[in-house]
């Protein structure tokens, strides 16, 4: 099998498993038992929690563990508006994971205002729309770091220098940039962050929330003081060890790993942009985060391209609609400028340090064939996109 | 719920693939409502009130694709007034079940098949 969808989720690193697996049975105590296993637990805890926090260039006190990602946009945006609630404001790009999105529907329905800057063809935020978009009523600016399926990696830099400008708190979702690219809270202008741990080959359930000691969002559940009094609850210990280890891991190893994946990406875009009527989503490989690739096959659907695929033993992600129930296409996709025959036809390619060169000869191979085979049986060619394909050229413009 | 195995084997080995020469007729469809946007081109041949032949080109899911295949095995030789009281659910059942997800899929078949059959209406 040739796994090569490692931005929906990655395989645990061995070492990995063998630093989680006391927590599961010897040293398995509750952290906030007072006896000696729960000082034990609770002391790797902390060690787990300083171990990242060094990662990204935070103090421990400023890091909880929450159940993912997802959970953490959600405490993150709905409580910092809860810590904030004279700012009625709420800026995200059209780009962001569907917890964000779906964060800010609600906030909306509750009578927030909400902005959705728009990104350019290949993905990126123009700074300059957020200068006209902020004002002093907006709470938080919440840009994902690197995009799940695009792989755009924004400025964040830039963009927190204009939150800040007008005192609004500035959030990342950074589930899938962190441990592939450098992430430094403080020379990001980083206010908040969220971050998993089963996006760099750490367990799943479990991920962080990064808060300045001055953006503190109020908790959104009750219970126990655990985790600085904002997520009650006991800790998950074995998958925080993971989290720490596949962090210490990637971090570790992250130019290596860019490298290497950077060698895979550029095959693998070489070899699928040879087959006739393919378009890059997103920008140029050597700018997106490392082992992530999206391209659209036009007239087919990818869905059943991923389909044949699959019973080729290689595993993959669509962009189509119709893998799920509602049909919608992928908003990211339609956000940079596809119509919804080319969102259809997209499929993302995302490796990790385990995937192999001989594994993406074989995947160009394979889609080649499938590619081929699905256009035989369709009689809707290329006239269709003859004007949007201009000049046929792989690459898109911004 | 997964995918049957005849689903499997329809959408692998389709049936009925390409283009009919002379057709008595050829109806085109597109799944717009919801934003799919799986189109399907089938072409039928009639002589004596039983359609004889039937092809179909699609850009279209593995669910289209096989709905299709399994259209024509189940119409070809059929009177075209039989083949006009066939169901989604019909075709959903020959083809041993599809998800939830795929529903359009057979609709669309059937839309197609009753366009072909009924040019006028």
């Amino acid at each position: 099998m040739i796994y090569f969808d490692n931005n929906d989720t990655t395989p645990l690193h061995p070492d990995v498993l063998e630093a989680m697996l006391p927590y599961f049975k010897d040293r398995f105590a509750n952290p906030s038992s007072l006896h000696s296993l729960g000082l034990d637990a609770d002391t790797a805890v902390d060690e787990a929690r300083g171990s990242i926090a060094e990662a990204i260039n935070a103090d421990p006190k400023e890091l909880i563990f929450t159940s993912g990602a997802t959970e953490s946009n959600n405490l993150a945006i709905l409580g910092s508006a809860q810590t904030r609630p004279s700012r009625r404001h709420l800026i995200i790009s059209a780009i962001e994971h569907t917890s964000v999105l779906n964060v800010a529907k609600r906030l909306e329905k509750e009578g927030y205002r909400v902005t959705r800057l728009p990104v350019d063809g290949q993905g990126y935020i123009n700074p300059d729309a957020l200068s006209n978009a902020i004002d002093d009523d907006t709470f938080i600016v919440s840009i994902v770091h690197g995009n799940h399926e695009i792989g755009v990696i924004q400025d964040l830099k830039v963009l927190s220098e204009i939150a800040h400008e007008k005192g609004a708190w500035f959030h990342t979702d950074a589930a899938q940039s962190l441990g592939k690219i450098p992430f430094n809270v403080t020379e990001l202008g980083i206010d908040l962050a969220s971050f998993n741990a089963h996006k760099l080959h750490g367990p799943k359930g479990i991920g962080g929330l990064y808060y300045g000691n001055k953006t503190r969002p109020k908790r959104l559940m009750e219970g126990a003081p655990q985790e600085h009094d904002m997520r009650p609850g006991t800790e998950n210990v074995p998958g925080i060890i993971g989290f720490a280890e596949a962090v210490k891991i990637a971090v570790r190893d992250q130019a290596e790993n860019t490298v290497y994946l950077k060698t895979l990406i550029s095959r693998l875009a070489e070899g699928l942009s040879e087959i006739p009527h393919t378009l890059l989503n997103g920008p140029p490989p050597e700018e997106r985060l490392p082992g992530n690739l999206n391209v659209t096959m036009l007239y087919i659907e990818g869905e059943a391209i991923l389909m044949h695929l699959s019973m080729r033993e290689i595993c993959v992600s669509s962009g189509s609609a119709c893998s799920s129930k509602s049909l919608t296409p992928s908003s990211v996709l339609t956000s940079i400028g596809l119509i919804h025959e080319e969102a259809h036809g997209a499929i993302r390619f995302s490796l990790s340090r385990f995937n192999t060169i001989d594994e993406v000869e074989t995947v160009i191979t394979k889609t080649k064939e499938v590619v081929e085979l699905l256009r035989s049986m369709t009689a809707f060619v290329p006239e269709l996109h003859s004007e949007r394909m201009g000049a046929k050229s792989f690459y898109r413009k911004r | 719920m997964g995918y049957s195995q005849q689903y499997i084997e329809h959408f692998t080995n389709p049936r009925g693939i390409g283009d009919i020469e002379n057709p008595d007729a050829i109806a085109e469809v597109k799944h717009e409502g919801g934003g799919c946007f799986d189109t399907i081109r089938l072409g039928i041949k009639v002589s004596n009130g039983i359609i004889t032949d039937v092809k179909f080109r699609a850009r279209a899911c593995s669910g289209t694709i096989a709905a299709c295949s399994a259209l024509v095995d189940k119409v070809t030789g059929m009177k075209t007034d039989d083949a006009d009281k066939l169901t989604p659910d019909d075709l959903a059942n020959y083809l041993g079940g599809i998800p939830d997800k795929k529903q359009h899929s057979v609709e669309l078949a059937i839309e197609a098949l009753k366009k072909a059959i009924n040019p006028e209406s």
